[in-house]
């Protein structure tokens, strides 16, 4: 029997949005074009506030037992065949299987501006980015604080559709989490999440304090022609 | 079997017990099977035919407990996911809980509900199950339920408002039974997908449910507010079925943090509040249940009022009618509007779109929508333009037409409870249009005219209201459903034309006690300053008790006579919404002077140049700016085709420029785009009298699309903006288009391009689709394809002409290949 944690977030336990993080999402790679851009700025503040009135974070969560072997790992949503994963999940005897969601309001909103301003609804679309991946990174953290007082320790999160974990396994978690009914999430027949702005993924749990330092997140990728790769995340490699 | 089931209770319906008596439900299923062996991702439903005494035992337990009512454990049952097993497992269902009530020797009377929960799909246009295809598949297992004996279908832990009225109106069509309805509501008070508790209720009373209510999601005290808010306005039965508060998990186990005797006594206060049916949902057993049944014991139940509530809904939040006049929109109807009917007869929804936005801005609360033209389709582009609106503006719509057909479609896709323009006095306009507002629900406008006409008294308009209001209440429609339009008709034409439709007005609010509409402008007709008119008669109107009024929201002076009267009226606490009114309005005016300013007529770049005022309004996306400045130079008679030519085509090179080195990004392009758009516009409509000349700045026509299945149009969206700004004729099919639709667009208007995108590796199997069918019938079309998972590589594989890596590329190939069309020439 598993069991599943709903939690529905206030947008004040949230960090702040990034307004780079958004830029870089919406196309600048290192955010600059806020400097000298009165205008864009004025539009970005705008998308903003008018974002942060409709999102609501939402996750549900739960720890299972996980067993890796070879290039398998084995749970309790099924299965999944991913050399990747399996490497990533290495020593981890269970994992945190996790949905995140920000909620309907923002495709409402994106598709509205792509009416009237296609510029303001690039904005809103990359807020909602920006949004859902800070939700799943205050997630982590709690996580990671909450198991640091257990001796444990976690690995950063791995969602389908990275590398070889295919996104079909999208079905298992937001199925085996009961995402419709607990956060309103789901799939349609080509396997993509409504509302857009959501997460998938699963984070394993290590016993033990963390090893290694902590991760880079797009320097670890393989996709290194990603136009949303962290160019700042890049320059700090030197 | 229905035979059986009335020697079952003494031979009483269910709907007759609640009358007025208190209905005790059952309480959860799911954590009772978890307990005795169902695995995670095991189907629970399939226990009806595996361990059928299993759940004849969970329900006997619930009977014991005290329920009069259990519900199936049929709640993800569809042929979504059970295709040809369903009908095992929806009468093993009602078997079992039947069986149980045999099997139960606890006194009280029992019924059995069919139990049915979202189908697991999110419905269009955010996901991907059409609404037709919605209602069908809750049609289907609603007509098992009638024909395996369930008493009742109960609709349960609904989120989203849409799939609950596709469930219902299913529910309906597939069966005579009672339907009661309960939704899942959040710690904000709304459904997921965003409705208020007013809105439900109206949507769903609307519709015929026979009880309705919440479950799921909340603790009993959490809950209660929505329970409240409920009760306010609904006057048919409320359901309350809480879970056992929030859960948590301790040491690995999910426990619930509200314990019996606590969610009792909380169900207990809002039993005396009020509710007729109560039980539990996640996290309660048995024993929550005979603690509920225990404490309602005694309490004597609140009597049920209909409640004197005129409500209209969109898919967030309700209108309620009140004091104040509410304002609806006039301006989607293409009577008198060359664009408009231009766009309708394109296809082009956007225009629709951008005047329900811009009219909700300026505050209308309610929008009218009529495309009636006598040569387009109107049971198609109603019901579309209705649910295209839906998705930019959350207010209610008043779907206005003559067509009984084209009414009913948009009624059936509308998602809330809307007002409906009209019925009138006519025998045959009553025997079509009242089975319609019974059966979807709405606020209707009845017009006082009959087939005599008009008459020329208020008390001969009043008698045809009295007339429409007993045949409607004869159809079971509410006298607080009914709305009447005097009709105002022009002074123009001499007489005491206006004095009779207000003295109407009045007659029907005193007389019949019914609210009343006009289309107020009507007033005006053949006179000149038609707006002077209109706002005094508007201010008469609302004088008289006038409960709402379908204008221009963009007439300043119109909004004037409105902000005026409500705090001339006592309408308007501290005159708070007439100040922010006045505050709008300078700031307006000065906003164009403002933006002005801050262009100066030239200026100088780094490198020298001059600019005029047009290209840095352009070069710093500043939109109003643009506008402006293009007006300007048009007041100056400069010659449009120099306007494009010497300014806003340089711009648009220089920012494309840019961006293309990498020293302005996407959200700047945009912007620029986007102000040149405005400039663009203003130099259409004043070359309107004079068109462009077939010259060759007319570029080739491009059909762009997302691919089926993918439903993000970001980028496509980008890609339709530089394209027309570039001169190119650009038809957008929209998002998650099928082949067929992108082939026949293609081909009727053959096009030398077309534009697909796709998101995710997993709907370009749609794209290579798509290409394989252009192919094989329209062979002279060249294919660009863009979107994140696309590469060259992929491009390639999948049969397209060229891979873009970002709109400008796009641009650039369609340039291309317009040039190479010409030459061929």
């Amino acid at each position: 029997m598993i069991s599943i944690d709903i939690k529905t977030y206030g947008l004040e336990e949230l960090e702040k949005p990034d307004k780079k993080t958004i830029l870089r999402y919406a196309g600048d790679p290192l955010g600059e074009s806020l400097k000298n851009d009165h205008v864009l700025s004025d539009l970005l503040d705008s998308v903003i506030s008018e974002g942060e009135s409709v999102i609501v974070p939402r996750i549900c969560s739960a720890e299972c037992a996980v067993s890796v072997t070879g290039d398998r790992v084995d749970t309790v949503f099924g299965e999944i065949s991913s050399a990747l994963l399996a490497k990533h999940l290495e020593g981890c005897s269970s994992a945190v299987f996790m949905a995140a969601t920000i909620g309907i309001g923002l495709d409402r909103i994106v598709t509205a501006k792509s009416r009237v301003s296609p510029a303001a609804a690039l904005l809103a679309d990359a807020y909602g980015s920006e949004r859902v991946e800070a939700l799943c990174d205050h997630f982590e953290n709690g996580l990671r604080s909450e198991l640091s007082g257990k001796g444990c320790s976690t690995v950063s999160r791995y969602s389908p559709g990275y590398g070889d974990f295919g996104l079909e396994y999208q079905k298992n978690i937001i199925g085996g989490l009961q995402c419709q009914k607990h956060i309103g999430l789901t799939l349609n027949s080509c396997l993509m999440m409504t509302p857009t702005k959501s997460v998938t993924a699963v984070i394993g749990i290590k016993n033990g304090a963390e090893s290694g330092k902590r991760t880079w997140k797009c320097r670890e990728c393989g996709m290194t022609e990603c136009p949303f790769r962290n160019a700042e995340e890049e320059k700090g490699k030197e | 079997m229905r035979k059986k089931r009335r020697e079952r209770n003494n031979g009483l319906e269910i709907t007759e017990y609640i009358r007025d008596r208190i209905l005790i439900l059952d309480g959860a299923m799911g954590t009772q099977l978890q307990k005795n062996g169902l695995k995670p991702g095991e189907l629970p439903e399939k226990w009806n035919i595996s361990h059928p005494e299993v759940i004849t035992s969970v329900h006997k337990a619930y009977f014991d407990a005290g329920a009069n009512l259990v519900c199936t454990n049929t709640f993800g049952a569809n042929s979504l996911k059970f295709g040809n097993e369903l009908e095992e497992i929806v009468k093993a269902g009602i078997l079992c809980a039947k069986q149980a009530a045999t099997d139960s020797d606890s006194p009280q009377e029992k019924w059995v509900a069919l139990d049915i929960g979202p189908s697991g799909r999110m419905l269009a246009p955010y996901g991907d199950l059409g609404f037709e295809d919605a209602v069908d598949l809750f049609r289907e297992t609603a007509e098992l339920g009638e024909k395996y004996g369930a008493d009742i279908i109960y609709i349960e832990t609904m989120n989203d408002s849409y799939e609950t009225k596709a469930a219902l109106l299913g529910a309906k069509e597939g069966s005579s039974l009672p339907v009661f309805v309960t939704n899942a509501y959040g710690e904000d008070g709304k459904l997921m997908t965003g409705a208020s508790p007013r809105a439900m209720v109206a949507m769903l009373e609307g519709l015929g449910a026979d009880a309705i209510g919440v479950n799921c999601s909340l603790g009993p005290k959490a809950l209660s507010p929505v329970v409240e808010e409920y009760l306010r306005y609904a006057s048919v039965p409320v359901i309350m079925k809480p879970n056992a508060g929030l859960p948590k998990v301790e040491r690995g186990e999910t426990v619930y943090d509200v314990r019996e005797d606590e969610f009792s006594s909380e169900i207990a206060e809002m039993i005396k509040k009020g509710v007729r049916m109560a039980g539990g949902c996640c996290g309660t057993t048995p024993e929550y249940i005979k603690a509920v049944s225990r404490a309602a014991r005694g309490i004597r139940p609140k009597t049920i009022t209909e409640k004197d509530f005129t409500m209209v809904s969109g898919y967030a939040d309700a209108v309620v009618f009140g004091k104040t006049p509410v304002i609806i929109g006039e301006r989607i109807n293409p009577t008198g509007k060359k664009a408009f009917k231009e766009a309708l007869r394109s296809g082009d929804t956007g225009y629709i779109l951008k005047e329900g936005i811009a009219q909700k801005e300026s505050g209308a609360q309610i929008l009218d929508v009529n495309v009636g033209l006598p040569e387009l389709d109107e049971v198609k582009e109603l019901a579309r333009a209705v649910c295209d609106l839906q998705t930019v503006v959350d207010i209610p719509l008043q779907i206005d037409t003559s067509d009984p057909c084209a009414m009913e479609a948009a009624m059936r896709r509308y998602n809330g409870k809307p007002m409906i323009n009209s019925v009138n006095g006519k025998k045959e306009s009553m025997d079509r249009i009242f089975p319609l507002v019974k059966k979807y629900g709405g606020v209707l406008v009845a017009l006082t005219l009959d087939e005599s006409g008009i008459p020329d008294t208020a008390v001969g308009r009043l008698a045809i209201a009295r007339k429409i209001l007993r045949e409607a209440e004869k159809c079971g429609i509410r006298k607080k459903d009914m709305i009447f339009d005097p009709l105002a008709m022009t002074v123009g034409t001499g007489g005491d034309a206006a004095k009779v439709t207000l003295e109407s007005v009045s007659l029907i609010r005193t007389v019949l006690g019914c609210r009343t509409s006009l289309g107020v402008s009507n007033v005006s007709f053949g006179l000149p300053r038609r707006e002077f008119i209109n706002e005094s008669f508007f201010t008469a109107a609302m004088t008289k008790g006038l409960s709402c009024a379908i204008i221009n929201p963009f007439s300043r002076g119109m909004m004037k006579a409105y902000a005026s009267y409500k705090a001339l009226a006592g309408l308007d606490e501290n005159c708070s919404d007439y100040i922010a009114f006045v505050e709008k309005i300078p700031e307006d005016e000065t906003a164009g002077t403002a933006s002005h300013a801050g262009v100066p007529d030239k200026t100088a770049t780094e490198e020298g140049e001059s600019r005029t005022r047009l290209v840095s309004a352009i070069l710093s996306g500043m939109k109003d700016a643009a506008g402006e400045a293009t007006a300007d130079l048009l007041a100056g008679k400069t010659d449009p085709m120099e306007i494009i030519n010497n300014e806003i085509i340089p711009a648009l090179d220089e920012i494309g420029r840019k961006y293309e080195s990498k020293t302005v990004y996407l959200p700047q392009l945009l912007m620029s785009a986007e102000a040149a758009k405005a400039s663009f516009s203003k130099i259409r409509a004043a070359m309107a009298d004079s068109p462009v000349s077939e010259g060759e700045d007319k570029k080739c026509k491009v059909v762009v699309a997302t691919v089926y299945g993918d439903i993000h149009d970001i980028g496509k969206n980008i890609v339709r903006l530089l394209l027309e700004n570039y001169g190119f004729e650009v038809t957008d099919l929209g998002k998650d288009v099928p082949p067929e639709v992108i082939v026949e667009s293609v081909v009727s208007q053959r096009a030398p391009i077309l534009g697909l995108s796709a998101l995710m590796t997993t709907t370009v199997p749609a794209m290579e689709e798509t290409i394989r069918q252009i192919r094989k019938h329209a062979p002279w079309c060249r294919v660009v394809v863009g979107g994140a998972v696309l590469t060259q590589e992929y491009a390639d594989s999948i049969g397209a002409d060229r891979y873009a890596k970002d709109a400008m590329e796009t641009v650039r190939y369609a340039d291309s290949v317009n040039l190479e069309i010409k030459n061929n020439k």
